[in-house]
């Protein structure tokens, strides 16, 4: 589990974090987002206890991470550049991390090098982007982590390994109950394996919530009448948004969906159904309640 | 734990000799071919010429060996003091300079296992490469006893321990100036002015109370025996001056106390370290003001004696007093901004 307390951290007289919270359970995947000199590297390397803070406190099971920096044998990071010494053979980099984390798994390490195929003889200054962050990850699932940092682990890689990745992740975590940590600009990476997601601009959290409870709040609703539909219904104050388009009309709505639809149902329409949106759509109507543009966030 | 925690960490240990060895291996090949090489190169030139008759039996011409086992040879005095900079510099700046601290504090490593693993390397090489050319030395001089040495083995090892204790003592200083400075060059220069900045300051302060009272304040500060021994610990091994002290044992004891100290102060120093500031010229801001302060003041000090050497007799009161003026804003403006440019390139 990763606490993080009242973390607020300055760059020479930039604030960069100002008082973050959060809490990531056990066995869980936390996705973080949010534009570049947001703060998201920032405050993984807090979490990771690289960096030290200005104020607050980060936790991994319990244990203050920059007073107790043993606890990190149980922790993996992949960061967004890999920083290995460029001189090393990727064979030099296997052993500093076999002979580092006590509970190295030889066998996983087997199993996942199946995967990757890195050559072992190659030094890291040699490396693409892509195969440093396959090494990287190899490395870190091999240490058996209770915890998993992970700062845009996929940047760099091919599509179809991005796709076999995230698969490993979410067996790691079915298989170990293993907490993942994740900063991402991807979306759809986001949906597809994260339980709980943060939005983080200006060194702040502007929400953290877990995915379904996003899903739930916001949602689409399609209907239809036989004729125009009836005075005042698509008007009520959780209607985000209204498009028409012949006799669909396609609804936003945010908060109380179930009771909209059991009062759409009264007027015995044509079509009534609920549809799922994508986190991209849902973003944009969270963010724009609370004042920020979607480009704001995402495409900075 | 106990005394366990100073083990040293097997994996921090290899990962450190990994990086660090080429450059230990040119120290360790510079050293040997001064000191082992040469002496066997005087023996076998001495036996060759005692063969041919060249020379009687009495006479060994070891005037190399001699001067470096005497401290009379400033040169490898000099490059050793250099290489050792190097050393340490390498060994933190290394880290900096590939941002490969973060892969290290992201592991289950303490800041001080970080420190204190790369100290015990260090001087563990110093160590290796002066006591690997003392047994070299000692075995040739037993292997030869025939030849009339005009030393011998205690000489030897008294130079070996003289320079482990003065090149500790610099390896811990530039280790302390790496948990300051943030980038490999900064480490480097900085270490050397410091090292060499007790024997320039006072020489700069003499050489205005020379041209300003007109009084021999040369004599003043280098007749004076404590201001003498203030002269820098590098010149310890680069020139005899302490060789005949009394108190020979009292200051290897306070250099090996002042390397513990030295030690202590860079782990606290590290451990306060902000990483986001490596690549900048130093770690600490609050340093900042002291340090450009400095750097004008000392540079605004030699702008007189500069003119004063360039123009002799036609430098005039004013024209001196304007030079040191004009060097301390110049310094001022041009340390201002190498700290600035060092953190926007961060």
């Amino acid at each position: 589990m990763i606490k993080v307390e009242q973390l607020t951290k300055t760059y020479h007289t930039n604030p960069v974090l100002d008082n973050i919270n959060l809490q990531v359970p056990r066995g869980s995947i936390f996705g973080l987002v949010g534009p570049n000199g947001a703060g998201k590297t920032t405050l993984i390397k807090l979490i990771m206890g690289i960096l030290l803070p200005d104020q607050g406190r980060v936790y991994i099971d319990g244990v203050n991470v920059h007073q107790n920096p043993g606890i990190k044998s149980r922790v993996g990071y992949v960061s967004d550049y890999q920083n290995y010494y460029p001189n090393f053979r990727v064979q030099d980099m296997i052993r500093l991390y076999r002979e580092t984390y006590t509970n190295w798994d030889a066998q996983r390490f087997a199993e996942l090098a199946q995967v990757f195929k890195l050559p072992e003889g190659k030094k890291i200054k040699h490396l693409s982007k892509g195969m440093r962050a396959q090494l990287a990850i190899l490395l870190n699932l091999s240490v058996s982590p209770a915890v998993l940092v992970l700062d845009e682990p996929t940047s760099g890689l091919d599509p179809v390994l991005r796709r076999q990745l995230l698969n490993i992740f979410l067996e790691e975590v079915a298989r170990n109950e293993t907490t993942i940590f994740l900063s991402t600009h991807n979306l759809n990476e986001l949906e597809r394996i994260c339980d709980r997601i943060g939005i983080i601009h200006n060194g702040r959290v502007l929400f953290d919530e877990s995915l379904e409870q996003m899903k739930q709040q916001i949602r689409k609703i399609q209907v239809a009448f036989a004729g125009e539909p009836p005075e005042g219904v698509l008007e009520q104050s959780t209607i985000l948004k209204v498009e028409r388009q012949g006799r669909v009309y396609t609804i936003v709505v945010r908060e109380n969906v179930n009771q909209l639809m059991a009062e759409l149902e009264k007027y015995r329409p044509l079509l009534l159904e609920s549809v799922d949106m994508s986190l991209e759509d849902i973003f944009i109507y969270r963010m724009g309640g609370m004042g920020y543009g979607f480009e704001q966030i995402f495409t900075q | 734990m106990g005394l366990s925690k100073f083990l040293p960490n097997k994996t921090l240990i290899w990962k450190e000799w990994l990086n660090n060895w080429a450059f230990f291996s040119i120290f360790l090949g510079l050293v040997t071919f001064a000191t082992s090489v040469t002496l066997f190169n005087e023996i076998t030139t001495y036996l060759d010429e005692l063969e041919r008759g060249i020379i009687t039996g009495d006479y060994f011409n070891s005037y190399a060996i001699y001067r470096i086992l005497s401290f009379s040879d400033a040169l490898l005095g000099f490059i050793s003091v250099l290489l050792t900079i190097i050393l340490a510099a390498l060994m933190v700046g290394h880290e900096r300079d590939h941002n490969t601290f973060n892969l290290l504090l992201a592991m289950p490593y303490s800041r001080r296992d970080l420190i204190y693993n790369k100290f015990v390397l260090g001087l563990g090489q110093v160590l290796t490469i002066f006591v690997f050319n003392a047994l070299v030395m000692t075995v040739l001089v037993w292997a030869y006893s025939s030849i009339p040495f005009p030393f011998d083995a205690t000489a030897i090892w008294a130079w070996a321990l003289r320079s482990i204790v003065v090149l500790s003592f610099i390896f811990a200083f530039t280790m302390f100036i790496s948990s300051i400075s943030g980038t490999t060059l900064g480490n480097g220069i900085l270490s050397l002015i410091f090292l060499f900045f007790p024997m320039g300051f006072p020489a700069l302060i003499a050489v205005h109370l020379d041209y300003w009272t007109a009084q021999s304040a040369w004599n003043l500060i280098y007749d004076s025996k404590e201001i003498g021994f203030l002269l820098t610990v590098p010149t310890y091994i680069m020139d005899n001056i302490v060789l005949g002290h009394a108190n020979l044992p009292l200051i290897y004891g306070v250099l090996v106390l002042l390397t513990g100290i030295l030690y202590q102060l860079t782990k606290y120093l590290f451990a306060r370290n902000r990483l986001e500031n490596n690549g900048e010229v130093l770690m600490f801001e609050q340093l900042e003001g002291f340090f450009k302060l400095g750097v004008a003041v000392c540079f605004a000090l030699l702008g007189g004696p500069l003119v004063i050497n360039i123009f002799r007799m036609q430098a005039t009161p004013s024209f001196v007093l304007i030079s040191n003026v004009l060097m301390g804003v110049i310094f001022w403006f041009l340390v201002n901004w190498i700290i600035k440019w060092r953190k926007v390139a961060n």
